[in-house]
């Protein structure tokens, strides 16, 4: 089953300078356990995307989609209030830097707690005054939402959760901080769990942790990932499939063997040739020349082609259509790639 | 022959097998304790720094008496509010009559001298304690309270409410305060700690007001709060869970150094005529009162100026060592 299905998805935001196109026309689909990866430059609207499905979007943004679909509902036919009730319960999110993303003056503990409390019907009031209250004399360490506080955080592997609850974010270290956000994110079994970038602020052991973490999450909850990164490694070591963004616009998609093994479109031929590999030694890596545009109203179709080393004319002239260029279902829009069985996806 | 010499120091003798190694790690593991005590106090932070400062020591002592003065005026005050002995007696002086009414001379000592009424000056400054710590704290309390929600409210959704609720702050900003709390006292109509109260209180607002906007503004771009809105948390509860907390600093700072600008406000507005009614001990009315007299006896309105000076002195120093002691970056780099 489709967990998640976007078609045409738009994120614009009006601006003084002219409206900024954050995320433009992009498709994406997940399936039930499925973990997806979203690749690509900083700037090219990874974040806006996945803020953009939980309709995280402040103003002046403003979200479009031929199809917002989450479990065969559409999202941008919610009310405000109704969102609320799918934030956090049926699809959570993580954060980059987990220095900031927990509230430096609750208890991690509480922080799990409240989640808990706001979705599931337990008993608990959590109206303002019982918060204050709580605030006051301390929660009750014999709560039911406490003491499923203390099972996530075992579950993220928190040595010692009983007391480790009671502390402060800034008691804890960036690494157990995002286990902490992880917890908070899952405690409600979410369906789908959009992490952005969980593991950038991280050094490469943690990372593996965290890396580890998500799998087994997989495994335990069965919830669906969205992962989203601009770090090639992680997506190799831990995707199912793998989306390529660039300015606002996908530009590849196929399984992560697929797509490492063969890349079509120029930007993820370039991506990898930018990123170091252990296998085959190379002089000096290969940078993307220039920097991406400013998602602006872009002038050219093709929204690589300045950068691309094998542009032609055409490319700045004709929309580059999704079409099929190796095994299954690995796609790449770009006209300058052969369709294999002659397959062009038409976008409309 | 090097590596030899390196390799010797960990020969095989020494080394720890790995159960051992282990039954070892677990044993420190255990003891050491898993609470880390560092930053666990913010009090303490706070405590250390105001003992570490005379100026805090001093102001912190006399916001302390002041406070229990006022709590227990009837004890400490030697006379009853209301008595009345000779008039315009000086200061370390003796009114001599029948006052306890049992028909005997008393001999009663007035320590700071008596009003032109014959009310005990000491006696009407204590209690006038009471009255200023009242209007202080319940103006301060109003203020804060509308002041605050006006800022959350305003910094929160912005747009067209920010501009809105700004302009109205923007407004009274231009207003001289006393004037605007003389105004509300008059549509209020009569005198009374109420009105008082009151007129003094939305004339604060503005200062609370623009100082949670701007805290406001900055907290809630952090990624905390876009995180508890990503949890599904409603509008109203970031605002007081996540963002207010956040903000309570800068906030407790600016209510202690309210508090002297709101005992002069009233002392002011008594001091015009305005303020409480005129029976009522108060040191703005003490001091207008003096006023006329100030030839004859200096002492009626010079001992109320100075309990007013000393207070807002206190407090200041009282709010600038808080200051200093919630923030953190400055904190930070005196103890370096």
């Amino acid at each position: 089953m489709t967990m998640l299905q976007i078609e045409n998805l738009r994120t614009e935001f009006e601006t003084p300078r002219g409206t900024v196109t954050a995320v433009n026309g992009v498709d994406l689909h997940i399936d039930n356990g499925e973990i997806v990866g979203l690749v690509g430059e900083s700037g090219s609207g990874k974040s806006v995307l996945a803020q953009s499905v939980m309709r995280l979007v402040e103003d002046p943004g403003e979200i479009t989609a031929d199809e917002l679909l989450f479990k065969g509902e559409p999202l941008l036919e919610k009310s405000e209030a109704e969102m609320t009730t799918i934030r956090g319960n049926e699809i959570s999110m993580v954060f980059q830097d987990p220095m900031n993303s927990l509230n430096p003056t609750i208890t991690v503990g509480e922080q799990i707690a409240e989640t808990v409390r706001l979705h599931q019907d337990i008993g608990e009031s959590i109206s303002l005054p019982a918060e204050m209250k709580r605030k006051i004399i301390g929660a009750s360490k014999a709560s039911e939402s406490w003491r499923r506080a203390i099972e996530m955080l075992e579950s993220v592997q928190i040595p010692h959760p009983e007391s480790r609850a009671t502390d402060y974010p800034h008691e804890f270290s960036g690494g157990m901080r995002q286990r902490a956000m992880i917890a908070i994110a899952l405690s409600c079994e979410p369906d789908l769990l959009i992490a952005d970038e969980p593991t950038t602020a991280l050094d490469v052991t943690i990372q593996a942790q965290i890396l580890e973490e998500l799998h087994s999450i997989l495994e335990v909850f069965d919830t669906s990932i969205l992962l989203i990164t601009h770090d090639l490694a992680v997506v190799a070591e831990t995707c199912d499939r793998v989306n390529v963004m660039y300015a606002g616009e996908m530009v590849e998609r196929a399984t992560t063997r697929e797509l490492f093994s063969n890349p079509q479109h120029p930007y993820t031929q370039a991506l990898l040739a930018s990123t170091p590999q252990v296998e085959t030694a190379v002089e000096e890596l290969e940078p993307i020349p220039g920097t991406v545009p400013e998602p602006i109203d872009i002038p050219y179709a093709c929204h690589f082609a300045p950068r691309c080393p094998e542009a032609k004319e055409e490319c700045f002239e004709v929309d580059p259509a999704f079409r099929r260029v190796g095994s299954e279902d690995h796609e790449a829009a770009c006209i300058r790639r052969d369709p294999v069985d002659g397959e062009v996806i038409e976008n409309e | 022959m090097s590596n030899d010499h390196t390799t010797a120091g960990r020969s095989d003798s020494d080394a720890l097998d790995p159960d051992e190694r282990e039954r070892i790690a677990r044993r420190y593991r255990d003891e050491s304790p898993v609470e880390s005590t560092e930053n666990r106090g913010v009090y303490r932070r706070i405590r250390d720094q105001i003992l570490s400062d005379k100026k805090a020591i001093f102001g912190a002592t006399m916001v302390l008496l002041f406070v229990f003065t006022a709590m227990f005026a009837p004890m400490i005050a030697p006379y009853e509010q209301d008595e009345t002995f000779g008039i315009n007696q000086e200061p370390n002086s003796y009114s001599e009559g029948d006052y306890t009414g049992n028909g005997e001379i008393d001999r009663v000592w007035h320590v700071l001298g008596t009003d032109s009424f014959g009310h005990d000056l000491f006696t009407r400054i204590v209690f006038g304690a009471r009255i200023s710590l009242l209007v202080a704290l319940t103006t301060v309390a109003f203020a804060f309270t509308v002041g605050t929600a006006i800022g959350l409210i305003a910094g929160y959704y912005g747009g067209l409410i920010d501009e809105l609720l700004m302009r109205y702050v923007d407004f009274q900003w231009a207003f001289p305060s006393i004037i605007l709390a003389a105004g509300l006292i008059a549509f209020l109509g009569g005198l009374g700690v109420t009105n008082v109260v009151i007129a003094i209180g939305v004339a604060f607002i503005d200062d609370f007001a623009r100082l949670v906007r701007g805290e406001v503004l900055s907290i809630r771009e952090e990624e905390y709060v876009l995180a508890a809105r990503a949890i599904g948390t409603s509008d109203r509860r970031i605002m007081t869970k996540e963002i207010l907390p956040n903000a309570v600093a800068p906030i407790i700072v600016q209510m202690t150094l309210m508090i002297p600008l709101a005992i002069i406000a009233e002392a002011a507005l008594s001091f015009l005529g305005l303020g409480v009614k005129p029976t009522t001990p108060t040191w703005g009315l003490l001091l207008a009162e003096g006023r006329q007299y100030i030839n004859q006896a200096w002492w009626i309105s010079v001992f109320p100026g100075l309990a007013i000076m000393v207070v807002v002195l206190a407090f200041n120093m009282f709010g600038d060592s808080l200051r200093d002691a919630f923030d953190v970056k400055q904190s930070e780099v005196s103890e370096k």
